[in-house]
């Protein structure tokens, strides 16, 4: 069997025509809300059509709930932190609130550093953030966590080197 | 992560190299870095193509962070990235969010905020066509949102940011408020885009009135093709309404003759981040009619056009400059 790309995408279509509105249920259910469903069951239909590589379809629900499942996750994560991020933005004195353009292009650093930190451990997310968003130095941080400094060293890195891969988000 | 289309990567940079930058990113940022530092700090960068472009990566990255730490940023970085340091301080964070109550939350006018209670909005580089009732047809410039109040005796917008374009037919008087007042609308036309400070507007035909807030009646009426600006105590500025000023509603941009940074600015609106040039170039005239929905490719075309180069220090921060003279 080919497995070209126009190939998988006719599975795709297939799998669209099949199972779109079960997925679209499948979300309401989750969400509670329609105008979300919609939207979220679009987005596992467009990471599909990202992907390359043959979409196995012999269990086309349980496929398309693992791809959803990470869809949602993704967006409850992105409303926790908008919501974080707004509380924090009502209490900002007027004279320092960034301008719009400036908060959107925040925002969206914030969602993409915390998409990074997340898959890493706590101690190399805290060395992180307190080096690079609090300025402590590399000393403060080896007292707080109770490591050497050449440990913080390597926690930043690796934190760092993660958003420097990420792709094309910083240049 | 996916890859977001077609972007400036070229060749994935290997994790490895990537540790590098980010080694060298902390070494140059010690207080004290000697020359010997600073000689092998070269020689990794001049090692490979990879390198280098890890290393820009890397500072890009650097200069993402150091404005996250500006007074203005820090507070909303933490408050957003701190409940990911324990599930201690996501219940703390919860706890103040009760006990701010609704207060907090009314205070403000963020864009984000903006869009939760506006009818319609659009996003920086967008353009939309609404249609509502009476036939009243509403064009959304680049980031821009509106709300409606529509009763049996009047319709009233009210534009809450950016610039709208309305046409419309209806018997009913129809208004458009902004921060400053209103204006109404008294021929099928009507332009309407709110600045920092003030509001602009225009009709091509028919004409329109304006009632600046702390003003009162009687309304100040403007004659067709002229564009009128007024903040909420008086008429600012009156001038005839330029060829092109509302190219945007065909998705154009047109320049005749005006200061390159001046029309960086314009264009600025329908990206994100800055867009500037360099002060000496400032007063270099641009004549050109240029499509909106590529605003990368103005800025080849500008480049072309006055031999410039155009640096991109990040992905949002764009700087037109002369190009160095080889000969």
């Amino acid at each position: 069997m080919p497995s070209t790309s126009p190939a998988s995408h006719h599975g795709l279509a297939t799998l669209y025509r099949e199972q779109h509105s079960w997925l679209q249920r499948w979300l309401r259910c989750r969400l509670g809300c329609s105008h979300s469903a919609a939207d979220l069951a679009q987005d596992v239909f467009v990471r599909l059509l990202a992907k390359t590589e043959l979409i196995e379809v012999q269990a086309p629900r349980s496929f398309l709930a693992t791809v959803a499942q990470s869809v949602l996750s993704n967006h409850y994560r992105r409303q926790k932190l908008e919501k974080a991020y707004l509380q924090a933005l009502a209490t900002l004195p007027e004279a320092v609130i960034p301008d719009l353009e400036t908060q959107a292009i925040l925002l969206e650093t914030l969602l993409e550093l915390n998409a990074v930190l997340e898959r890493l451990e706590m101690p190399v997310r805290k060395a992180f953030l307190w080096s690079q968003l609090d300025g402590l130095s590399h000393g403060e941080i080896a007292e707080r966590l109770q490591v050497s400094i050449a440990t913080v060293k390597r926690y930043i890195i690796k934190a760092g080197a993660q958003c420097i891969l990420l792709d094309g988000g910083w240049s | 992560m996916e890859s977001r289309g077609a972007s400036s990567t070229q060749a994935p940079i290997p994790l490895p190299v990537a540790e590098q930058a980010m080694h060298w990113l902390l070494e140059l940022q010690a207080p004290h870095v000697s020359e010997q530092t600073r000689a092998h700090w070269l020689q990794w960068r001049q090692a490979d193509a990879l390198h280098e472009m890890a290393w820009q990566r890397a500072q890009a990255f650097s200069s993402r962070m150091s404005s996250l730490r500006s007074p203005g940023q820090r507070p909303l970085a933490n408050a957003a990235l701190a409940p990911m340091l324990s599930r201690r301080s996501a219940l703390k964070n919860l706890a103040l969010l009760l006990a701010a109550g609704g207060t907090a939350w009314s205070a403000r006018d963020s864009a984000l905020v903006q869009d939760w209670r506006s009818d319609f909005s659009s996003a920086v580089g967008e353009h939309h066509t609404v249609q509502l009732a009476d036939q009243i047809q509403v064009q959304l410039n680049t980031d821009s949102a509106i709300e409606m109040r529509f009763d049996p005796q009047q319709r009233v917008i009210r534009l809450l940011r950016g610039e709208m374009l309305l046409n419309s037919a209806t018997a009913l008087p129809l208004w458009v408020e902004t921060t400053e007042g209103r204006v109404q609308m008294f021929g099928q036309q009507l332009a309407v885009r709110q600045r920092q400070g003030f509001t602009q507007a225009s009709s091509q035909s028919g004409g329109l009135g304006i009632y600046p807030q702390a003003r009162g009646n009687p309304s100040i009426s403007v004659a067709p093709g002229q564009v009128v600006s007024f903040d909420r105590h008086s008429l600012l500025a009156q001038r005839p309404l330029r060829a092109g000023e509302l190219a945007w509603s065909h998705g154009m941009i047109v320049a005749q003759g005006q200061r390159l940074a001046d029309f960086l600015a314009e264009l600025a609106r329908y990206r994100r981040g800055h867009l500037g040039c360099d002060p000496s170039l400032g007063d270099l005239r641009v004549s050109g009619t240029f499509p909106l929905h590529d605003t990368d490719q103005v800025l080849l075309a500008l480049s072309e056009t006055f031999n410039l180069d155009v640096q991109h220090l990040t992905r949002y921060w764009v700087t037109l400059k002369a190009r160095p003279n080889l000969a």
